[in-house]
């Protein structure tokens, strides 16, 4: 059964290269078009992976963190950000929310599927 | 006040008022010609990106069983140049090319982020403009208050990238 990844964007083009990526590479993927959204879908369908973008309106990325390693069902699943922010300060940030690693935008389709299979397979 | 100072002082605060108004028209023209250009590049970025897709999906049935032939070596190339690479499949060089469109079909993203900012900016400016002149008539301090605070709320740009290479990847 193929594995699920959450993948949280705002931007209508990065969620449509994520998804055309994942779903190339046998990854059922759903889609959040913010951390709201996301934290409602997280709730309803258990993923293996969480891929998050930060900067997104009504809950940004590191709330969204926050709030799922609250959840019994996402202590220990890989969260991923995926952003444009790339200072040292905001990644600290990001592992103190409970992030497992950051990835700076534009991804790599090869590099950003090598990293979700060192992860969940 | 003496009458003189009185003078002064309307006059400078006259034309504070003309600047907030002229800073504010501006400011909003700007803003409106920034939030046209965010629309037509997520236009743009949609309709390459469905475009991209029918050709994945058209080249994943061509390219299956093509062989791309290395380019041959220029006639003017010495004798002595490495032999040209061996051919590759087609699916290869199609599967490298998608990749690397798919990073660079990330710029609407990353474009929208600084548009977003610069309007951020303009809107800072656009509130300092008219805090100075509702402030006209206030101390050096206040309006020395007024402008480091309104300066505090800029935040820095959350983008700083120049090109659209791979970014930096890092797990914890």
């Amino acid at each position: 059964m193929a594995k699920t990844i959450l993948a949280v964007d705002d931007s209508a083009s990065i969620r449509r290269m994520v998804g055309f990526t994942l779903k190339g590479a046998g990854y059922e993927v759903i889609e959040a078009v913010d951390g709201q959204d996301a934290l409602e879908k997280a709730r309803a369908r258990q993923a293996n992976l969480v891929l998050t973008d930060q900067n997104m309106p009504r809950v940004d990325g590191l709330s969204l963190i926050r709030s799922l390693r609250a959840l019994p069902q996402y202590r220990a699943v890989p969260i991923l950000v995926l952003t444009t922010e790339a200072s040292d300060e905001m990644k600290a940030q990001g592992r103190a929310a409970g992030a497992t690693g950051w990835l700076v935008k534009p991804f790599d389709p090869k590099r950003l599927v090598d990293v979700i299979r060192r992860l969940i397979g | 006040m003496g009458e003189g100072t009185k003078q002064e002082s309307a006059a400078a605060r006259s034309l504070l008022d003309a600047y907030a108004e002229i800073c504010g028209r501006e400011t909003r023209g700007v803003r409106g010609d920034l939030a046209q250009l965010d629309g037509l590049l997520a236009d743009a970025a949609a309709r390459l990106a469905a475009s991209f897709e029918r050709l994945s999906a058209l080249a994943s049935r061509c390219c299956t069983d093509a062989y791309i032939e290395p380019r041959p070596a220029a006639n003017d190339a010495p004798q002595d140049a490495p032999a040209p690479a061996a051919a590759r499949p087609a699916s290869d060089e199609a599967a490298s090319a998608f990749s690397e469109a798919v990073t660079a079909l990330q710029f609407q993203d990353i474009a929208s982020q600084l548009v977003g900012h610069a309007a951020a900016r303009l809107e800072a400016l656009e509130r300092i403009a008219s805090e100075l002149a509702r402030l006209g008539d206030a101390s050096p301090e206040a309006l020395s208050r007024t402008l480091a605070a309104a300066h505090g709320d800029l935040r820095a740009s959350p983008v700083g990238q120049r090109r659209l290479s791979e970014g930096a990847v890092e797990l914890f």
